[in-house]
């Protein structure tokens, strides 16, 4: 550790009090709170901080803030590491580790910078040309490109932070808080608005914080702190810093990325890491402010060169010296007060050189007062020194020829400030689908025509004048409330600022160098772009901006063009001899800077990915050890293993003890409809393909449901439960789509229907009970119904107390044995299994899963989602004499299409393998003969498969092409997925009791 | 048989830990969380029209029949929520499970009203407390800004992904409506949101 040798000995707003200490690359340095990683570091003297992304040259630190292209770096280590965060942004705290990215083995010396060498081998777009081919290679160069190429690591451990996401509603949003986004949250917050204002930093004051501007007299710090008071204690206007707006969509709707926690040593457990608020705005205000454009010339990527900005920020903001002798290369004015700031800093400014001829007397006489010399009509033709700048060459400038001219002058520094003018950050305004144009005074794009609720104030306005700011922003807060429905009359007074610098700017956007003078001029810092290569894009016809883009990767990465798309398409400009606004600019897209995936996915990761939803036995199941598998959203219990089983032991024992004994099935996730009103049974008998009008009350009837197309929806049972009273059952896939088919049906297409239908299914828990031994379990856990055969047969409904709760017992069953469905209240449906459970102990009972539910529906022929697959019709499921004819029903008219009655449709068959022994694969294609050369024709499909333990062989249901005609006849299953072919005899679907006689006992 | 054996048991009762959580600040907790198990719960549906069905909820509730969207009427016993057009929750602290069902029915057997008791299939948590609006933002697109969504208003709405009907009864105090099967889930993630606020969980009963 030393102190901090560019550190001024007073000034700035960093907190001298409070030392920090934190690691870059290995080495243990001391910064103040209220640095940044690349204030603190520029403290330190450190200036090479990375490598570039191609040719792996040295990069310093070139800007102050968000449009940071060169300082990316990767913080922290492990689980928690964070890769391409710029330096310019990451607020220093206690024990921050960060180390330089793209760099091997360090970033003083990398060995890819030979590729710097060989550059003339690898231009832009040298990888689309040199690795076409052999084509199949490309998976090898890949490998080798990405691995050269690539920026920071990800982190390949799981996210130990939490985050979260916020939904805000505001009358007015703000986004910026520097002077113009103070004064329109002013402005709207004394009007009674809803406000949220983001500010991108950790302090309100944006560019204020940088300068030295005074506003009523005092330090503009001071009107800052004033205003900040004032907004904090409004009720309704919210203050967001350390929060960026990342993306513009439409309604309005802003998406605010907030890091909550990320500057702090050790974080809050209770807090998010960050926060993603979504925005939905009335009227937003951007006052998103600007951002400086660094000049084109030989080397101008060196470490050293900086932005006159940033170098002003660092020793206006944190009391950093960038270097100890600058020089200042612009193009306009704004340059000149970094020039004297810098000065005052304690900085030797060699001199300052600008471009223009003619420069304002006042700009001059104050460079004078100060001792700084300027060499106007001059141009900075490249820069010496490779880790650091250590002198750079000047020379006139012909504006005539655009060439420099005469002999070059060599200055010694160490910084090198430079200004190419000021881009308005229109990025959220171009998001918002407003349209930009060109202001040739300001040679920048600044927002035109807006398209959504939105207006622009201040510098991203190109109002470059504190003064303007203010007003405008006073005006843009007044508007926004105004239009947001708040009376407010004129707008607050902006308050008076000293005097300022005029602008004026001469456009330059390319000093070619003199001959025989080497070195790269880069447009695009962050991409390697060069000028050349701009011109070797214009050359080989990419002269479109997109395809510029594209060609040469200019503004893409995480800088997406801040600092580089103006110079590159200007330049593009001059090549094709149009204007700038010919050219055109690229789409700017969000997010404005990068989000952290985190912060996009909230709260929506591990357990709560999707939400659970849960039986009221579910905690029953968890303790029986039951395996759950997804059901929708629904988990339920597949098979509860013994120990020592295997899975298809313990399955195969399920469904064994009900076709032997008696087992019990949580069947909650039916989805249950209640149905009530005077024509529910005629809306019932409009819905089903079967009659259902003269259904008794205390009865139960199986139906199916067509869609308008004939095809089958969906089945299930309904019961009469009392007058004008109905319960329909669908199955747990198509409980939300039934729904809302019943429910359109009731109000849009029969609206004349007296009718009502509520979703119960969460009201009932749902228990099968099934098997030999299931009435004499049920006998002994209720007394008030009579479960004999007599009087509860086959399809009966009734309603009573079971183990001490009211019940609705269905006499009705899935597995094809005797069976019954008992509903109770779902808060009793705990109580309730475990008290059958506990009931049916001494006559054997087994909990059963999914598995053995649908080994016990395949034995029985009994179809589900895998044969009702929207393409097969009643006649194809063997439902052909359930189709009424005496009344019409959804879908009755579509079945007359020929497609619908061909000969040689699909029909449902059972598969049994010719060997008795060989499972059938699931999803396997049935064809006559599988050793014919493909195309192959394909008679149908497997549409369930499974080992029946009751028959002791495997067993399948298949669609198949005149399916019932070939009972008996052998055909081949065969899946080219797994490679299996099976021989396999086609058998009537129904392979256990086809006579219902242990359905009806 | 023993009318005892089985008792109610709520959606929440592997997840429900009375007691005090995450990040108290001096005012003691943001958030105050208790499941009303003592709340039934009724579908109506009819028409909002028809003048015998008005005054038969009114009637039987005490509350006239809430007929602008999203918005709910009291009484002294009974909450009437709006849920869609000619549907509504009846809402009343427990005095005899299907008592007020009963009732209706008997009221109303002659219009083409129908009352189905959903009071198994609702989980009703009671959040209050400072932070609430903040809390349900979490979560919640809809505006909950007092000015938009105070008290004796309703809406349906979702929580992360899961559908809830969400019901201010005072200003700081929101009934959350949630279909059974997912009310743990939902539990789960309220607490983990409202630990940044500091919470506590009432006992139910």
């Amino acid at each position: 550790m030393n102190g901090q040798p560019f550190r001024t000995a007073a000034g700035g707003r960093i907190n001298r009090a409070k030392p920090l200490v934190f690691t870059f690359n290995g080495r243990i340095y001391q910064g103040f709170e209220g640095d940044t990683l690349a204030s603190a570091l520029l403290a330190n003297g450190v200036h090479l901080v990375g490598r570039s992304f191609k040719y792996h040259r040295p990069r310093g630190i070139l800007s102050a803030g968000a449009e940071e292209p060169n300082a990316l770096v990767q913080v922290e280590t492990g689980a928690r590491t964070e890769p391409n965060l710029r330096a310019t942004q990451i607020e220093l705290h206690e024990g921050l580790t960060a180390s330089s990215q793209n760099c091997w083995p360090s970033v003083a010396f990398d060995v890819s910078a030979v590729n710097g060498w060989f550059s003339r081998l690898i231009p832009a777009g040298f990888y689309y040309k040199t690795f076409m081919w052999p084509s199949k290679w490309w998976k090898a160069y890949e490998h080798v490109i990405r691995r050269a190429a690539g920026l920071g690591i990800a982190p390949s451990e799981p996210d130990p932070d939490h985050y979260e996401h916020r939904f805000d509603h505001a009358d007015v949003l703000v986004i910026g808080g520097g002077p113009t986004g103070l004064m329109a949250a002013l402005a709207a917050g004394r009007a009674g608005a809803r406000v949220t204002v983001a500010e991108e930093r950790t302090e309100w004051g944006g560019a204020l914080l940088a300068g030295n501007e005074t506003i009523k007299g005092k330090p503009a710090a001071d009107w800052v702190g004033g205003v900040v008071a004032e907004l904090s204690t409004m009720k309704e206007v919210m203050m967001l810093s350390r929060t960026t707006a990342a993306a513009y969509y439409d309604h309005n709707m802003v998406v605010l990325a907030e890091r909550v926690t990320d500057h702090q040593t050790s974080s809050d457990l209770n807090l998010p890491r960050q926060r993603l608020w979504q925005v939905r705005a009335n009227q937003v205000v951007l006052a998103t402010g600007a951002i400086e454009r660094p000049l084109v010339f030989t080397n101008n990527d060196r470490p050293g060169v900086m932005l006159a900005s940033a170098a002003r920020a660092y020793a206006n903001q944190y009391g950093v010296r960038a270097g100890r002798q600058a020089v200042v290369f612009t193009n306009n004015n704004s340059a000149y007060r970094a020039a004297l700031d810098l000065s005052a800093a304690g900085i030797d400014i060699e001199t300052v050189i600008d471009v223009r001829n003619e420069v304002s007397p006042v700009l001059l006489d104050g460079l004078k007062e100060a001792g700084i010399g300027c060499l106007t009509g001059s141009v900075v033709v490249g820069v010496h020194g490779t880790k650091r700048v250590s002198s750079v060459d000047v020379m006139a400038f012909d504006t005539t020829t655009a060439r420099p001219e005469g002999k070059p002058r060599r200055v010694q520094c160490d910084l090198l400030c430079v200004s190419g003018g000021w881009n308005p950050t229109v990025h959220l305004f171009s998001q918002s689908r407003g349209k930009i144009r060109y202001d040739d005074t300001l040679a920048a794009f600044v927002p035109d025509v807006s398209f959504q609720n939105e207006r622009s104030a201040g510098t991203c306005n190109g109002a470059f004048q504190l003064a303007a700011c203010l007003r405008e922003g006073a005006e843009a807060g007044t508007e926004a409330a105004v239009q947001a429905g708040f009376k407010c009359g004129t707008a607050p007074e902006p308050p008076t600022v000293g005097d300022e610098l005029p602008t004026a700017l001469q456009p330059l956007w390319d000093v070619p160098p003199p001959s025989k003078f080497r070195g790269k001029r880069f447009v695009d810092l962050q991409n390697d772009v060069t000028a050349p290569d701009v011109a070797l894009a214009h050359c080989e016809g990419y002269r479109s901006v997109e395809h510029l883009k594209r060609y040469t990767t200019l503004g893409m990465g995480t800088d997406q063009g801040r600092i580089s798309n103006v110079n590159g398409l200007a330049i593009m400009a001059g090549l094709r001899g149009v204007a700038i606004p010919t050219v055109g600019t690229t789409t700017f897209r969000p997010p404005y800077t990068p989000i952290t995936l985190g912060a996009i996915t909230g709260t929506e990761r591990g357990q709560h990915f999707t939400p659970i939803r849960r039986s009221a036995m579910y905690d029953w199941h968890v303790k029986a050890g039951a395996r759950f598998v997804p059901a929708g959203l629904w988990l339920r219990a597949q098979v509860y293993e013994r120990p020592g089983e295997s899975l298809m032991q313990a399955i195969g024992r399920e469904a064994k003890s009900v076709r032997e004994t008696v087992g019990m099935v949580d069947v909650s996730p039916l989805g249950k409809i209640d149905i009530q009103g005077r024509n529910a049974a005629e809306f019932l008998n409009r819905v089903y393909i079967n009659d259902f009008k003269k259904l008794p009350i205390g009865r139960v009837r199986y139906g199916v449901m067509l869609r308008e197309d004939g095809i089958v929806f969906d089945d299930g049972t309904t019961t009469h439960i009392a007058e004008n009273h109905f319960m329909m059952t669908t199955t747990t896939a198509n409980a939300g789509p039934v729904m809302q088919h019943l429910e359109y049906y009731a109000h849009v297409v029969w609206p004349e229907l007296d009718v009502h239908l509520v979703s119960v299914t969460e009201e009932w828990a749902g228990m099968a009970l099934a098997g030999p031994a299931s009435r004499k379990l049920l006998e002994a856990v209720t007394d008030d119904i009579d479960v004999s055969n007599e009087a509860c047969p086959f399809m009966a409904f009734r309603t009573g107390t079971i183990a001490g709760a009211p019940a609705r017992l269905f006499r009705i069953s899935f597995s094809g044995e005797l069976a019954y469905e008992i509903n109770v209240p779902a808060d009793y449906g705990m109580d309730v299994w475990q008290w059958i459970m506990n009931a049916g102990a001494p006559l054997g009972i087994s909990p059963y899963g999914t598995e053995a539910m649908s080994i016990l529906r395949i034995e029985k022929g009994h179809v589900v989602s895998g044969e009702i697959n929207g393409r097969t019709t009643a006649g194809d499921l063997g439902f052909g004499s359930m189709l009424s004819t005496t009344k019409d029903y959804i879908g009755r008219h579509s079945l007359t299409r020929p497609a619908l009655n061909d000969d040689g449709r699909k029909q449902l068959v059972g598969l049994i393998p010719d060997d008795g022994r060989t499972a059938v694969p699931r999803g396997a294609q049935i064809v006559a003969n599988p050793k014919r050369v493909a195309p192959n024709p394909m008679l149908g499909e497997v549409t369930s498969s499974c080992y029946s333990p009751n028959l002791r062989h495997p067993i399948a249901l298949a669609i198949v092409a005149d399916g019932r005609r070939h009972h008996g006849e052998t055909l081949h299953a065969v899946s080219p997925v797994t490679d299996e072919a099976v021989k396999v005899r086609v058998t009537d679907p129904v392979f256990i009791d086809p006579e219902k006689e242990r359905l009806r006992g | 048989m023993d009318s005892t054996l089985a008792k109610k048991r709520s959606a929440l009762v592997a997840a429900y830990l009375p007691g005090i959580y995450g990040a108290i600040g001096e005012d003691g907790p943001g958030i105050m969380l208790v499941e009303r198990c003592d709340l039934n719960v009724v579908h109506i549906a009819g028409d909002a029209t028809d003048q015998a069905f008005a005054h038969a909820v009114k009637t039987e509730t005490g509350c006239p029949l809430p007929t602008e969207a999203n918005t709910a009427t009291v009484s002294s016993e009974c909450t009437v929520l709006w849920l869609a057009p000619d549907r509504w929750l009846v809402v009343s602290a427990r005095h005899g499970e299907g008592l007020l069902k009963e009732r209706f029915r008997m009221s109303l057997a002659s219009g083409s009203a129908a009352l189905t008791d959903v009071s198994n299939g609702h989980t009703v948590i009671q959040i209050s407390g400072a932070r609430v609006r903040e809390l349900l933002a979490k979560g919640a697109p809809i505006d909950l800004h007092p000015s938009v969504f105070g008290p004796d208003q309703c809406a349906g709405t979702n929580l992360l992904q899961i559908s809830v009907l969400l019901h201010c009864v005072e200003t700081n105090v929101f009934h959350v409506y949630v279909a059974r099967g997912f009310a743990q889930s939902l539990w789960e993630w309220l607490t983990e949101g409202a630990a940044e606020f500091g919470y506590r969980v009432d006992p139910t009963d």
